[in-house]
């Protein structure tokens, strides 16, 4: 199995996994979103609000807020050693205290850690008039996209089968296939189509070129063909910000990883001994 | 891993995974299916938010606990492989 990065920014990744099946590079893309831990707003508790918004709204839209994680600096608060009380390995804490007439952004949480602080600083989350204020303290744990969509470091995290274009002897370069591709994909050389130089993996298979070439031509099929490899897998992954896409990935890996190699710790265990033993 | 084996023969094993969903057990079983002295490796869920159920019958005489701990050392390597690969870029 191999991976190839085409893009390595900190909140966006581009790669190519070859030689894997699709049953791997689904259970990558899951992992990804949904068992990678980040940072998010848990607990909030309220002194004051005489805002517009309920309280519990105001707690929705905190919890939504990307924050900066350091995955080393953290632990999920059912394995901390403070047994699930919350403290400073488990927890962040922000505190909010404003009064209006203002528009509350996420700039306006303090964090007691300033390496968890709010991604980004413009997420409005309540708008206050004349004398109306909100003052709260907020709680952020590590938790998994798998029990909250909060709790996600991923925004678009997908992958398509790598595209195979071939097109026949039989065309006849009319680039009616050109002017239909919606990517930019082909274009014609010497009577003949062919893919644009480092177009290829635009190409979003939605085969619009071989329907128009199978309406339009005089041929019962197209002269243009759009297969796809299922070994190789074109992957775009973008970050909230809450942690680097090549730590999310990485994260992923070794998280499937580990679940295999405790598996594999449990059964040879099994194996060893008696192996009608309930575990 | 929380498992726990509901079934064991020869060439037949049923383990209950608690807390896993599709994410870990398709791949494991797609792994499995890659040996030829697997028969069948399949999971399902009973019902929609009940543990998954992990079914292996193997042939030839060949022991379905070490068919699985195959699947599953075979997917540690390709993740140990692609970690090292990400280290290099």
């Amino acid at each position: 199995m191999q991976i190839s990065f085409s893009r390595l920014d900190d909140t966006i990744a581009r790669f190519v996994l070859r030689g894997a099946t699709p049953a791997f590079a689904n259970t990558l893309r899951r992992t990804m979103i949904g068992e990678v831990p980040t940072l998010a707003i848990d607990d909030v508790f309220i002194y004051d609000n005489n805002s517009a918004l309920f309280d519990e709204i105001v707690a929705h839209r905190l919890g939504l807020v990307p924050l900066r994680t350091d995955l080393d600096e953290y632990v999920m608060r059912d394995t901390c050693s403070c047994g699930g009380e919350g403290c400073s390995g488990c927890t962040a804490i922000y505190t909010l205290s404003v009064e209006g007439p203002k528009m509350v952004y996420s700039s306006d949480l303090i964090p007691q850690d300033p390496q968890a602080a709010p991604v980004v600083d413009n997420i409005p989350l309540v708008k206050l008039e004349k004398e109306q204020k909100v003052v709260l303290e907020a709680r952020a744990v590590l938790g998994k996209g798998i029990s909250h969509a909060k709790w996600q470091p991923t925004l678009a995290c997908g992958y398509k089968e790598y595209p195979i274009i071939t097109v026949d002897k039989k065309c006849d370069g009319c680039a009616m296939c050109v002017d239909e591709c919606p990517r930019g994909v082909l274009e014609v050389v010497k009577d003949s189509v062919r893919v644009v130089e480092g177009k290829l993996e635009d190409c979003s298979l939605c085969r619009l070129c071989e329907r128009i070439c199978k309406s339009e031509g005089t041929w019962d099929e197209p002269a243009i063909h759009i297969t796809q490899d299922a070994t190789r897998f074109i992957f775009v992954v973008e970050s909230d910000g809450s942690l680097s896409v090549k730590e999310i990935v990485e994260r992923a890996l070794r998280e499937i990883r580990s679940k295999s190699e405790s598996l594999v710790d449990v059964l040879s265990d099994i194996s060893g001994g008696n192996g009608n033993d309930e575990i | 891993m929380d498992i726990k084996i509901i079934e064991l023969e020869a060439d037949k094993v049923r383990i209950s995974f608690a807390g896993e969903t599709h994410t870990y057990l398709n791949a494991l079983t797609n792994q499995m299916l890659a040996d030829p002295s697997v028969d069948v490796a399949s999971y399902d869920f009973r019902y929609t938010f009940v543990d998954p159920t992990l079914l292996v019958t193997t042939k030839d005489g060949t022991d379905p606990v070490a068919a699985i701990i195959r699947g599953a050392e075979a997917i540690a390597a390709d993740c140990t492989d692609l970690l090292a690969q990400i280290e290099h870029q």
